[in-house]
């Protein structure tokens, strides 16, 4: 069921993204949100739909994930809707005009601290944990037996 | 999209540069010879015998990942459109974590499952279908020779610019170079010698980083020179528009799961667990390579406005000029080193892709297989070498041609039916088809029609965009359609590894 709901999540990013590019093609205003919004859609529920695991996710990422959407998708709608203000003597923050930090951020500075952290966090619990890869190799062991073959790398 | 290199460089014949540019060849030949000796088995040739640790892992996919453009070719697209052209850098930071979350562990255990080599090999296990593999390897195959030719012109023309040889003997001594360590060792060679390399473009990245920003007086007086000048160049789309910059975005992030040169790179580690700080590690390498493709473009431009020099003839001409006029000499020599090492670390994990493709790939494809794997990878290595090289000696519009759909022919004939296959039982062998014949054909038609201007796309929308929202869609819609084949389709060990 949440894998499904989340197949549908990506279906209807890739969707709007689609849109996006129909949209390029008549000059449509809307175009670039589409592209913001569906591309920000699509990354994140790919990562969901790559972080479930027996119809479950991890709580952390059940936060991490939608919230990131929203920071990433809503920092690219903010610069998209602010007016233009990178003119001579316009405000700088962190060295460059609001909307493109505001662009940076979503995108590239706050990803690049929040995911590492949340994949090393969740990652005995979510993702592989020693008994986990046990098991595996365990079952994938019977199964060869079961089938006469010999597991890969064995003669 | 972008070419790799659109002009020659100046000449940099000068001797510090000339010995720095030795030594690194010579310490990429001393890591290629040793490496060379470990490599015994086909497994040692095409996966490292998968038995890397992760820190080489992380800086061989750094290095593989970033080409000559990010050092040449990219500053100079950030000079010429601002900050449009940090899109195609700046998802870094979300799809290596995709590629985490999506790819990572599944390839790495589906590797060990069933002794597989390469991607194309993933999608037939996946589907149980040969067929779906040798497509994907098809599109492998069209792939990395155009990618390949642009990248050996783009070396030729820096061991021209270095050591004063000419274009066309520049372009045969790299490849004889790469090829030496390539044929014999293959990936195992290549993997070690991209950590060398890794670390060389990482260490010219940060000392660039730190040049441009004392040359230019520090970030907010090289933002201030800038706006005072051009006023669309550090706002957030650039001088590009929103539509070319969130269009790189979506190319460069959902496309990064289907490059075969950097996800190839999963089946060589050693310890799955070891995958736990995988996404750190990648993220400060990849952040380090890539600090001198926005550096070097934005202080260029300041530098032109405020007349401190002319503008550039050609967009191409930032790095070295920048280098040449602002940088220390031994600075330019590491750089220089560092532009080859992103090129031989790229080319040597394409020539390894392509000859897998050739050898193990299209043989099971077509039911058979080859008598002696490490012997026929070499023999194809060499091979697809020698086309590659021939056609970067062919006019240069050709080659960026070439160059223009590896990555979008990559993206869409891969990531759909490899990132979402792994990750969705409901996907079917039909939808993958599709999905990995919608990107081969939209790809190269599109291409070739974009190339001789028979069809013109809105500015900013390329066809490598529309042939991955398209493989996407239709991947979906196609196994949707058959959702009845999906169980028949998958294989219990294989279902074993995705619910893991």
């Amino acid at each position: 069921m949440l894998k499904s709901f989340i197949l549908g999540l990506v279906v209807v990013s890739l969707l709007i993204v689609g849109a996006g590019y129909a949209g390029s093609f008549a000059d449509a205003a809307w175009a670039p949100w589409c592209l913001a919004i569906g591309t920000c859609g699509a990354l994140m529920s790919l990562m969901a739909l790559g972080s479930v695991r027996r119809g479950h996710i991890a709580p952390a990422l059940r936060v991490v994930f939608p919230a990131m959407f929203l920071f990433c998708a809503g920092c690219f709608c903010v610069a998209l809707a602010m007016p233009a203000n990178e003119g001579a003597g316009g405000a700088l923050f962190f060295g460059f005009p609001l909307r493109s930090t505001i662009v940076l951020l979503g995108i590239a500075v706050v990803p690049i601290l929040i995911f590492p952290m949340a994949w090393a966090l969740t990652f005995d619990s979510a993702m592989l944990s020693d008994d986990d890869l046990r098991r595996l190799r365990d079952a994938q062991a019977e199964m060869a037996r079961e089938s006469g073959m010999p597991r890969a790398g064995e003669p | 999209m972008i070419p790799l290199l659109q002009a020659s460089l100046p000449r940099m014949t000068q001797p510090l540069i000339v010995t720095i540019a030795v030594v690194y060849f010579v310490i990429v030949a001393v890591i290629a010879t040793w490496a060379t000796r470990k490599t015994k088995t086909e497994r040692d040739f095409f996966v490292a015998g998968a038995g890397v640790g992760l820190w080489t892992l992380a800086i061989a996919k750094m290095a593989a990942s970033l080409s000559g453009f990010s050092f040449v070719g990219g500053p100079g697209l950030v000079y010429t459109i601002g900050l449009a052209g940090v899109f195609i850098i700046l998802p870094g930071a979300l799809s290596n974590a995709l590629g985490a979350w999506v790819l990572a562990k599944k390839l790495r255990l589906l590797g060990e499952a069933r002794g597989l080599l390469t991607v194309p090999a993933a999608i037939g296990a996946r589907y149980r279908s040969p067929s779906a593999q040798g497509l994907a390897a098809v599109g492998i195959l069209i792939a990395v020779i155009g990618y390949m030719a642009t990248n050996l012109l783009a070396l030729g023309i820096v061991i021209d610019a270095i050591f004063g040889t000419g274009l066309a003997p520049g372009i045969w001594i790299g490849t004889a170079i790469i090829l030496a360590y390539s044929v014999a060792g293959g990936i195992l060679a290549g993997i070690y010698t991209d950590v060398f390399q890794g670390s060389v473009m990482a260490l010219s990245s940060l000392l660039v980083l730190s040049f441009a920003l004392k040359v230019g007086g520090g970030l907010h007086h090289i933002s201030d020179t800038i706006m005072a000048a051009d006023s669309k160049f550090l706002g957030p789309w650039g001088s590009a528009g929103p539509i070319t910059a969130l269009s790189y975005f979506f190319v460069f992030s959902m496309g990064s799961l289907g490059q075969p040169n950097v996800i190839h790179k999963f089946y060589m580690l050693k310890d799955p667990r070891q995958l736990k700080w995988y996404l750190l590690l990648m993220s400060v390498a990849l952040l380090c390579g890539q600090l001198i493709y926005i550096a070097i473009g934005v202080a260029m431009k300041a530098l032109v406005v405020s007349g401190a020099t002319a503008p550039l003839a050609k967009a191409d001409q930032a790095t070295p000029t920048f280098l040449l006029h602002f940088a220390p000499v031994i600075v330019a020599g590491l750089v220089f080193s560092g532009v080859a090492a992103a090129i031989m670390a790229t080319v040597n994990s394409f020539m390894n892709a392509g000859a897998a493709a050739l050898t193990l790939d299209l043989p099971t494809a077509f039911g058979t297989k080859l008598d002696n794997e490490l012997r026929w990878g070499r023999i194809t290595t060499v091979v697809l070498a020698i086309v590659a090289a021939g056609v970067a000696q062919v006019s240069g519009t050709l080659v960026a041609f070439l160059g223009i759909f590896g990555w979008g022919m990559f993206a869409s004939t891969i990531a759909p039916a490899l990132a979402i296959g792994l990750n969705w039982d409901g996907a079917t062998r039909a939808g993958a088809i599709s999905s990995i014949c919608t990107g081969l054909a939209m790809t190269l038609v599109g291409g070739t029609l974009g190339y001789f201007k028979i069809i013109t796309l809105p500015k900013g929308v390329d066809v490598a965009a529309l042939s991955l929202i398209s493989s996407l869609l239709v991947f979906f819609i196609v196994s949707w359609l058959t959702r009845k084949d999906a169980p028949a389709e998958l294989d219990a060990d294989i279902k074993l590894v995705m619910e893991t």
